[in-house]
């Protein structure tokens, strides 16, 4: 059990942070493993700069200043590091964002993100345009690292996690990002029973995969979808038919957010539309701080909401 | 009596209504429900319980002898094992409404959602919309009424029971099969209907019923004499 979160202003929305934090804590009974949240539009980047988000591992000081050069000088490769600014600041890690501007193509941003990733201690949480929080634990212990209730957007994605497939730690807590597309991202209810058979297809298209959780190979198959030009809700009624279990899960990209649910319906999932607002949510006890219109979703069904 | 339920805990609420009830209170109206789950859990007693909103997972699970009427929608559950009682959903319910209930009736006026009355013994689910997926899962006994469609794989590996449907039937689940109504299940399906306000009985129902009565996986289907 998961609960998953989804919701799309028209607008920028000042208090969409806390309106998904609020949403989110209405889900925390479904799982304490892990919480995340990707939100998006809420940070102004110009057209050539991109932030990369890394946790960066060390005993000392010294060792995590030493992978903080090592990632200043790939970015200066690809593009130029304008600002270096700690998130998080602990004994045993940092997590730093790096915000690296004259690179005119994303695809130079994948590149560089795998690199990052390549390097020992090093790991990269997110790289693009949007902001991803996530964490072990409670929502309440992302919010509390990030204040993402402090923040505005035009829409988000969040997570709460139960374990029930690979580790419980930062990299394996939702959402996923896949680098092949532009700033993608997934969060998902349920388990993926064809992941290796979809996962050896995906990779053998290069996709990149940074970990064994199930749900990854969510976000790399609706990529993929979307790099051959189908639209979001043929990659959604293509990802209904090719994945196997029960599953919800939801899907953002730059302006939109999409919905999906299994052939059999076993995991929950619902919307609710109103004012320029569109929501999602595994419950309606999520749903109801909103006040809007709600509807369950039915088996095998999908829905997409653009800006 | 009222509850506000705005910022109680499920346990608060349920422990207010067991103790109104024990007391002999007959009406009790939860306003703010705020789509909290498991809200009357357990409630035993001749009490009317009015839920001012929409209830989450497992609204009335286990109830005997209530009556309980939720203003907009149930989650996914309600009326899950329910002994005796009547519960009502204004609005949709979720997946698995009645599942498994004893007996008891269950009104649903809007639409349901997958495996509607899943292993359900006895009682009977009223649906005013549309039901889902597999509604009737391993059914063991009741009926199911449908005034709307029914989605795919209807009555799936159904041994007892019968469901009344008006619409369409997608396709039929394992060991189901679709017969005429007779005369008496028309007369029930009338008294039924009027009974909990739903439009004039018209249009001529269709029913679901087992085609054997001890289905094992795997065996050739043949009608039981």
């Amino acid at each position: 059990m998961c609960g998953i979160v989804g919701i799309l202003s028209r607008n920028k929305k000042d208090d969409l942070g806390s309106l998904v934090i609020e949403m989110m804590k209405r889900l925390q009974h479904r799982g304490r493993d892990g919480a995340g949240v990707a939100m998006y539009g809420g940070i102004s980047l110009k057209k050539d700069q991109y932030l990369i988000r890394a946790e960066i591992l060390g005993e000392d000081l010294e060792e995590k200043q030493s992978a903080m050069e090592k990632i200043t000088d790939l970015a200066n490769r690809y593009g130029n590091v304008r600002s270096i600014r700690n998130v998080v600041e602990s004994e045993e890690y940092f997590i730093t964002d790096f915000l690296v501007e004259k690179v005119d193509d994303f695809q130079k941003v994948r590149k560089l993100a795998l690199e990052i990733q390549g390097l020992e201690n090093v790991a990269v949480l997110s790289a693009g345009k949007f902001e991803m929080f996530k964490d072990v634990g409670t929502i309440d212990v992302v919010d509390s690292i990030y204040g993402v209730s402090e923040k505005g957007g035009t829409h988000a994605i969040g997570h709460i996690r139960f374990s029930t497939e690979s580790g419980v730690d930062r990299y394996h807590a939702h959402p996923f990002q896949s680098f092949l597309y532009p700033d993608i991202t997934v969060v998902h209810n349920g388990q993926i029973t064809n992941y290796w058979n979809t996962r050896k297809k995906l990779e053998a298209k290069g996709h990149y995969f940074t970990t064994d959780n199930d749900t990854e190979c969510i976000v790399h198959y609706v990529a993929d979808k979307l790099l051959d030009g189908y639209s979001l809700e043929e990659a959604l009624e293509n990802a209904v038919k090719d994945l196997d279990g029960p599953f919800a899960f939801i899907i953002a990209t730059p302006d939109e957010i999409g919905v999906a649910k299994d052939k059999l319906g076993l995991r929950p999932a619902m919307v609710a539309e109103g004012d320029g607002m569109y929501a999602i949510s595994s419950e309606e006890v999520a749903l109801e701080p909103l006040e809007l219109e709600t509807e369950y979703l039915a088996p095998g069904e999908f829905r997409v909401y653009r800006k | 009596m009222e509850i506000d339920c705005n910022g109680l805990s499920v346990r608060e609420i349920n422990r207010q209504i067991k103790e109104a009830v024990k007391t002999g209170e007959k009406e009790i109206v939860l306003l703010n429900p705020g789509a909290k789950h498991y809200l009357a859990a357990g409630v035993v007693g001749d009490v009317e319980i009015h839920v001012k909103g929409s209830a989450g997972y497992f609204a009335g699970t286990m109830v005997h002898g209530v009556r309980m009427i939720i203003e907009k929608n149930a989650g996914w559950f309600a009326g899950d094992n329910m002994t005796d009682g009547y519960i009502e959903i204004k609005g949709a319910a979720g997946d698995g409404v009645g599942q498994g209930i004893y007996n008891g009736t269950i009104v649903v006026r809007g639409n349901a959602g997958a495996r509607t009355g899943e292993i359900m013994k006895n009682g009977t689910i009223i649906i005013g919309g549309n039901s889902d997926f597999m509604t009737g899962l391993y059914m063991m006994g009741g009926k199911i009424v449908v005034l709307g469609n029914i989605k795919g794989m209807a009555g799936e590996s159904i041994v007892r029971g019968a469901i009344y449907v008006k619409g369409d039937v997608d396709s039929l689940g394992k060991n189901a099969k679709l017969v005429e109504i007779t005369e008496e299940d028309e007369e029930w399906l009338k008294e039924t209907l009027k009974a909990h306000d739903f439009p004039a009985f018209t249009e001529k129902f269709r029913k679901i019923v087992p085609i054997k009565k001890r289905f094992v996986y795997g065996s050739a289907p043949s009608e039981e004499g």
